[in-house]
């Protein structure tokens, strides 16, 4: 018993003095994954400005719930994440402070808050995934759904809009652009085989396995670092236009470091920084900055409209529908 | 050691229990029925639950998450009680590697199993590539109802197999023996004699596997959407997580959930409790002798189990986490030890997350049995309402999904009145740890204690011995095989948390749960299962460590 | 004479270790047997192997000429018909007292008023008639055994097994129990096998004792044969006080043992005295037990009405039929 009560006390000792205290007066940064990128953004703040950061990286979705949580003792300073639509929730709430970086020139219209209280640092492309060499050029958001794709091999997959934020803006674009026979039309599909998955990276890996032919609603950075990592898939963005998913940086109004959080904020639109996005296959804020050498491959697509508002008053309802009629009910193929 | 002292102990835990648990819970419960009180903007009373009702197919959802739990109860049932009699009353030869396979399903969170079997399941999956072809029948039942419950049965029959164990090991065979020289036969004597004893440890360990199947989201969220199963804890995590985060609403539902469980768990109990069963004096127990065909069949049994519950799974994962890229099509697949590699960098991310998860998850263990044996000291020796106040408070943290617990730790610890700066450090999260996991500990310390007669401690105070030293030399070393086994089940169960890690976590910090889920949720599946490949090598050859320390 | 359970040759072992080496011993209709020895000896597995819990690694077992445990052959507990009664009670913690021992009944097809009439009957013959609906943990130790033995006797066996069923109880509760079974058994007529280790318990409830010793039995017979003819000095100081003398060559009861003070004195005929002096004497109630060593330097034992001084000389009288010799040296 004795070494046994030894490594117990060992454990405890070890664990109280690996407990350092909480970071007071550092900089409060949320920001959505990739969880790397975030901590390379950060990491060259401190070396720029010597102003520390503390970084808490997660899904949009947590991050939103972390900051929900805090609501009466805010602890975050800036938020980075990959949805506007919180931002705008965050932004009529009163709870985001007004900053706009100087000199900002957005390779297109939209990016930006129009009052200027949340600015894009980058955005993604949603289109469709294929493996490569058996894309089918000619699909369209319609045509999938209606139709299947041409090459006659049909299995598509599209991650759940309730699990994936990017999913739940999709599906209220794609509603705009569809109209009346948006439900009709997934009815149709999923009565062909189309499947609804949990998470985007499930939907993927099922394309790079081979267990789909192709991804409806993929994000292009995920696929372009696939690529990169050698996997052979393609992305294809169909003519109707394609959702940009921003990914918005913005100060809390509660912020007590508003300076420190206003550099930050500055940072992320610096060459440097947004290099280090570009790199991550995303598309840079900045508008003479090139794209990543496997991003270049594919188009930078037309933009489909979407409206943060009102998917902000909807977007629930959507979904639910979604969930009910066409996710989790038995439709018999 | 007189009364004062255990009831000292009582309320010492009831203090930890009461500000990890009873706090935090309350305070969101605070919030739910009146939101925006502790932000001094109340709102109207009982507001969300009134809007509650109108959540649509909600009384579908609760149906279904119970139905859920329930079947994956007697799932659990059905797999681990055959387990737990063969462990306990029968000669098998090597019970403590059986126990092993048992436990080791139970290392990996129950999200990425559920992940595994759908890579293995699906069209053009693994089992596809080896086996060239799959019946569509078995598909299409695994990609149901019958699927899920089938992947969270997998991840909780080990805990029921060791309860029934337990529980078999304290009924003396000397009980059926009676029953048999009577006259009885095997199925009279199995339902009149051993049936009635053995079911209140039945129902309890049934009621562990029904909280944490329905309060588990993450099996549900990777297979349900295709199995169409609407579940409560999904749709609470949707209204934590999705903008309008909707809090309140998302505890009124926690609570709902809590009311269900709480109805069916009390409806076992009465149903249990007709006939008082008084404690038994412990006799040395007989096996049943298998011979070698029965052997070598309960043996296949027991490898089965570790086949569908850790073979399968652990096998797609390691494979995942090997392969470089899937090439599906012409490049062909690629395996490579990269990962591997990137995992154990020093100063790397998973290094760190390593290193930190594996001192939060020590620390934590010594802290649960520590104040574990010091509980069920004070249970014990000062039994009444403070004691039984204790036990149920302690299993509160087991009916509500994680993620409500979670945001619970938030509002309690970072509201306007905290003063003590604990949130946002790693202490919050050794605190939620705490909250969330101490029950396992109490209940084998309690156990422990119910062997432990007080005339042991009263021989001490007669030579004159002080309640500390009677604590540390009498009956500390008695608990030590129960706590120290308590230690290390809380410890693989803290390894491999990720709700409360992701949510609770300061800053700058990550642990082995919240890697996995971040790897898995940025596409990066190959390092999520590297990890989980890593943490189930590291909890299997711990348990292997106690094992063979056992005799 | 033909033996109504029979045991021949009965061996077992645990592993390495041989528990019952080639045991035969008979039970006559009607008859207790007390299966005495030592914790260890294998009188306990011998029961077990009678009542079928044990299988017998070899030997057969035979009851009213049907063999039970023989060679392949192993008759399930259930189907031997006997009753049996635990050291540690073994009542069911989830049934009445009532339904404990009407269960058995039950078994045996009795419907509700007959079992409940012929509970109560056997309670009544225990002395806890009205008890029915308590549960086992409301009575005492000494109650719940009664309950045991209710439940064993009211299916009438054919052969009742008791193992230790005294050992676990306070002295006082354990003679009268003791006395109580003694009572029993003669009453009803029934084949009993008792295990104990306490010789009085075997000397008052059985008809024969047999002792035994590393899984064999060193001797079977009355409990006044066995207790007046020992066949070694371990039968002999196992049944009661004994003094063994001349190097284990003979031996005196106690009680026949005679103490006095100073020399031999005179010496009635047929009788022999051994002189020492006292080294304790102690009361035992109504009279002395003395403790001396002789000249030769053995320790003997006996009774002295009058307490004796240590140190002081002292003499040991006893007849010379009451010296019992052992064939070889034991």
């Amino acid at each position: 018993m004795k070494p046994t009560l030894w490594i117990f006390i060992f454990c405890v000792a070890a664990f109280l003095s690996a407990c350092g205290g909480s970071g007071e007066g550092k900089l409060v940064v949320y920001s959505a994954g990739p969880r790397p990128l975030a901590e390379k953004i950060c990491r060259s703040f401190e070396e720029n400005t010597g102003v520390k950061v503390e970084l808490f990286s997660a899904t949009t979705g947590q991050i939103m719930a972390k900051v929900e949580a805090e609501k009466y003792n805010p602890r975050a300073d800036v938020l980075l994440i990959a949805a506007e639509t919180p931002m705008v929730g965050l932004k009529l709430a009163g709870r985001l402070h007004h900053y706009r970086p100087a000199g900002l020139e957005y390779p297109k219209p939209g990016w930006s808050d129009p009052e200027g209280y949340y600015h894009a640092t980058g955005a993604a492309a949603v289109g469709i995934a294929f493996r490569r060499g058996e894309t089918d050029p000619t699909s369209t958001w319609r045509g999938v759904l209606a139709e299947g794709l041409q090459n006659g091999r049909g299995r598509v997959a599209m991650p759940s809009p309730s699990r994936s934020g990017t999913a739940g803006d999709f599906l209220l674009a794609l509603r705009d652009l569809l109209g009346e026979g948006f439900w009709d039309l997934f009815k149709n599909a999923r009565h062909r085989g189309f499947e609804i998955v949990g998470a985007n990276s499930q939907a993927v890996t099922g394309l790079s396995i081979g267990a789909y032919d192709a991804v409806y609603c993929a994000a292009d950075y995920i696929i372009c670092r696939e690529i990169a990592k050698g996997e052979s898939l393609e992305i294809h963005f169909p003519p109707e236009g394609c959702l940009y998913v921003f990914r918005p940086v913005a100060i809390l109004a509660s912020s007590r470091r508003i300076p420190d959080a206003e550099r930050f904020v500055d940072h992320c639109f610096t060459r440097d920084a947004q290099e280090k996005i570009a790199a991550d296959h995303l598309i840079p804020a900045l508008r003479d900055l090139p794209l990543s050498t496997v991003r270049r491959r594919f188009a930078v697509p037309e933009s489909l409209p979407f409206d943060p508002i009102a998917a902000l008053q909807n977007q629930k309802q959507v979904i639910r529908r979604f969930q009910y009629e066409i996710e989790r009910a038995v439709i018999k193929p | 050691m007189n009364p004062k002292t255990a009831r000292f102990f009582l309320v010492l835990g009831l203090s930890a229990l009461g500000l990890t648990i009873g706090y935090p819970i309350t305070v969101l419960f605070v919030e739910s029925i009146r939101p925006g009180l502790i932000g001094g903007m109340p709102g109207k009373w009982f507001e969300v639950y009134f809007s509650m009702w109108q959540t649509p197919g909600l009384g579908e959802m609760l149906l279904n998450s119970l139905l859920w739990g329930l079947s994956t109860t007697l799932g659990a049932w059905l797999l681990g009680i055959p387990c737990g009699w063969l462990l306990a009353r029968t000669n098998m030869p090597g019970k403590k590697w059986a126990r092993i396979l048992l436990l080791v399903p139970l290392m990996s969170p129950a999200y990425i199993n559920a992940l595994a079997y759908v890579l293995a399941m699906q069209p053009g999956g693994f089992a596809d590539l080896l086996m060239g072809g799959f019946p569509d029948g078995i598909r299409s039942l695994f990609f149901s109802f019958w699927g899920v419950t089938f992947v969270m049965v997998l991840a909780s029959f080990g805990g029921v197999a060791l309860a029934i164990e337990a529980v078999l090991r304290g009924i003396p065979t000397r009980l059926e023996d009676a029953a048999a020289s009577l006259g009885a036969s095997r199925s009279v004597t199995f339902l009149k004699i051993l049936l009635p004893l053995v079911a209140p440890a039945v129902v309890n360990s049934g009621i562990l596997v029904f909280l944490d199947a329905i309060s588990n989201f993450g099996v549900p969220a990777v297979m349900g959407p295709r199995s169409n199963l609407p579940l409560l804890p999904a749709e609470i995590y949707a209204y934590a997580t999705s903008w309008p985060v909707d809090l309140p609403l998302a505890t009124a539902l926690s609570v709902l959930l809590c009311v269900g469980a709480v109805a069916l768990i009390s409806l076992g109990r009465i149903l249990i409790s007709r006939h008082p069963v008084g404690r038994t004096r412990p006799s040395p127990g007989r096996e049943t002798s298998l011979g070698a065909l029965g052997s070598a069949l309960a043996w296949s049994w027991f490898l089965f189990l570790f086949f569908i519950g850790a073979g399968i799974p652990n096998g797609v994962i390691i494979a995942t986490s090997l392969v470089e890229n899937w090439g599906a099509g012409d490049v062909g697949l690629r395996w490579t030890f990269e990962h591997y590699t990137k995992l154990f960098a020093p100063g790397s991310g998973s290094f760190q997350a390593l290193t930190t998860s594996l001192l939060l998850s020590a620390g934590t263990a010594s802290f649960c049995v520590t104040l574990g044996a010091l509980v069920a000291y004070g249970m014990h020796r000062a039994p009444g309402c403070l004691a039984s106040l204790l036990d149920s408070l302690g299993l509160l943290p087991r009916m509500i999904p994680r993620i409500v617990t979670a945001i619970a730790f938030i509002l309690a610890w970072n509201a306007p009145w905290v003063t003590l700066e604990i949130y946002n450090t790693i202490w919050l999260l050794a605190l939620a740890y705490f909250a969330l996991y101490q029950s396992d500990a109490l209940r084998f310390a309690d156990s422990g204690m119910r062997q432990i007669g007080s005339n042991m401690e009263q021989a001490a105070a007669l030579f004159g011995a002080t309640p500390a030293k009677i604590f540390s030399a009498i009956i500390l070393p008695l608990l030590w095989p129960g706590l120290f086994a308590a230690w290390m089940t809380t410890f693989v169960v803290c390894m491999r948390d990720w709700v409360a890690s992701i949510i609770l976590l300061p800053p700058g910090v990550q642990t082995i749960g919240s890697y996995i889920f971040n790897q898995f949720d940025q596409g990066n599946i190959s390092l999520a299962m590297a990890m989980t490949t890593a943490t189930v090598i590291l909890g299997t050859v711990v348990l292997v460590a106690m094992q063979s320390r056992k005799k | 004479m033909s033996f109504f359970l029979r045991f021949e040759s009965i061996e077992k072992s645990f592993g390495d270790k041989k528990v019952l080496d080639g045991v035969t011993l008979g039970l006559a209709r009607g008859e207790c047997v007390a299966l005495l020895g030592e914790s260890g000896c294998g009188k306990t597995s011998l029961l077990n192997i009678a009542a079928g819990f044990l299988k017998a690694d070899s030997g057969r077992l035979t009851c009213d000429g049907q063999p039970l445990d023989d060679g392949p052959l192993h008759v399930p507990p259930r189907r031997r018909g006997f009753g049996m009664v635990f050291q540690d009670f073994s009542l069911w913690p989830h049934m009445t007292i009532g339904r404990n021992v009407g269960f058995g009944l039950e078994l045996h097809g009795f419907n509700r008023a007959d079992r409940e009439a012929k509970a109560r009957q056997a309670l009544e013959r225990v002395g806890l008639a009205g008890r029915e609906n308590d549960y086992p943990t409301q009575l005492s130790g000494g109650q719940q055994q009664r309950v045991a033995i209710a439940r064993a006797i009211v299916v009438e066996p054919r052969l009742l097994l008791l193992d230790e069923p005294l050992s676990a109880l306070d002295a006082r509760m354990r003679d009268e129990l003791r006395d109580e079974i003694a009572r029993m058994v003669r009453s009803l007529g029934i084949t009993a096998l008792y295990v104990t280790h306490d010789q009085t318990e075997a000397l008052t409830v059985a008809h024969r004792v047999a002792v035994m010793r590393n899984g064999r039995i060193e001797q079977e017979a009355t409990p006044e044969e066995i207790y007046i003819n020992p066949a070694n000095a371990f039968v002999a100081t196992f049944l009661g006080a004994a003094n063994i003398l001349n190097n284990g060559a003979f031996m005196l009861r106690r009680e026949s043992v005679e103490i006095y003070p100073g020399g031999a004195g005179d010496i009635p005929p047929g009788f022999d005295v051994l002189q020492g002096h006292c080294l304790i004497s102690r009361y035992v109630g109504g009279r002395y037990e003395v403790t001396i060593e002789t000249h030769s330097g053995e320790l003997l034992r006996g009774y002295s009405p009058e307490a004796l001084a240590p140190g002081s000389p002292a003499s040991a009288r006893f007849a010379q039929s009451a010296r019992r010799s052992f064939g070889g040296s034991a």
